[in-house]
């Protein structure tokens, strides 16, 4: 966290602050949104409709889809976002909304890098396949997936 | 909307792969790396076999070669009523009490059980 000078009185106030709290004028927070938020759309994220603006509720966990990724395919992902699902939950109701959103989009991450890593994996398992890689080495093998 | 579109002809298709092919049976379906690697079921192995059996009706079938799946799908679909269909706005509390927390932390315990009790008892 870092402090920037407030345009008004000169006083070093927080770059989160939406006013200055010694003279109370506005902080150019509202116009320009803090850095945080510039780094995460640059991770190319469409507008979730999960995300809601709802001050009630957390923002999206991602339980649903991390349970899915998990169970179908990918654990190691799925895991990470379910442990992600838990920070939304407790950052949330402990007052860190920031925190939460941050875990939200942490969870979402890895739970798509799951989705498509599994993807990637069945297209890349079905080309050899196709290609004829497996002949005889599945032989007498019963596998699972 | 177009997104939604080759989601649903993909889906569609998948839907259809599954429910006429076997896993079991057939070459084309890609099995799991860690059981190949370790000979030890993942949390996910068998899942692409239950797809198949549940789209065809045998429940049965689908418990026995991957239970937890059979057994979350009640939970899942409760999750995406509350998470996409307005449950969340209309049952906040509910939601807090059955997607909170403790519920993530539960679901983390059952994963990791799961994988462990599956390769004693050959679930």
């Amino acid at each position: 966290m870092a402090l920037i000078t407030c345009k008004e009185c000169g006083a070093q106030i927080s770059e989160f602050a939406e006013v200055c709290p010694s003279c109370g004028a506005p902080t150019s927070i509202s116009k320009t949104p803090p850095k945080e938020e510039n780094t995460q759309q640059a991770y190319q994220q469409p507008q979730q409709a999960g995300y809601t603006q709802n001050p009630e509720l957390p923002p999206k966990s991602w339980l649903v889809e991390s349970i899915l990724v998990t169970i179908l395919c990918c654990l190691p992902f799925g895991i990470v976002g379910i442990v992600n699902a838990s920070k939304v939950e407790s950052r949330w109701y402990a007052g860190d909304k920031a925190g939460a959103k941050r875990a939200s989009e942490e969870a979402g991450r890895w739970t798509k890098i799951g989705f498509f890593s599994g993807l990637a994996f069945a297209f890349i398992y079905v080309l050899l396949v196709v290609l004829g890689a497996f002949n005889g080495f599945w032989d007498g093998y019963s596998h699972y997936y | 909307m177009k997104k939604w579109v080759i989601a649903i002809v993909v889906l569609a298709a998948l839907a259809i792969l599954y429910f006429t092919y076997n896993p079991a049976e057939s070459e084309l379906f890609p099995k799991c790396p860690f059981y190949a690697l370790t000979g030890l079921k993942c949390p996910g192995c068998g899942s692409q076999r239950a797809i198949h059996y549940l789209f065809n009706g045998n429940i049965r079938g689908a418990f026995l070669v991957h239970p937890l799946l059979v057994l979350a799908i009640p939970y899942l679909l409760l999750a995406v009523y509350f998470e996409y269909m307005g449950g969340k706005s209309k049952y906040p509390l509910i939601r807090k009490r059955l997607f909170g927390v403790k519920a993530c932390i539960i679901i983390f315990v059952i994963v990791l059980a799961y994988w462990i009790l599956r390769n004693i008892f050959g679930w």
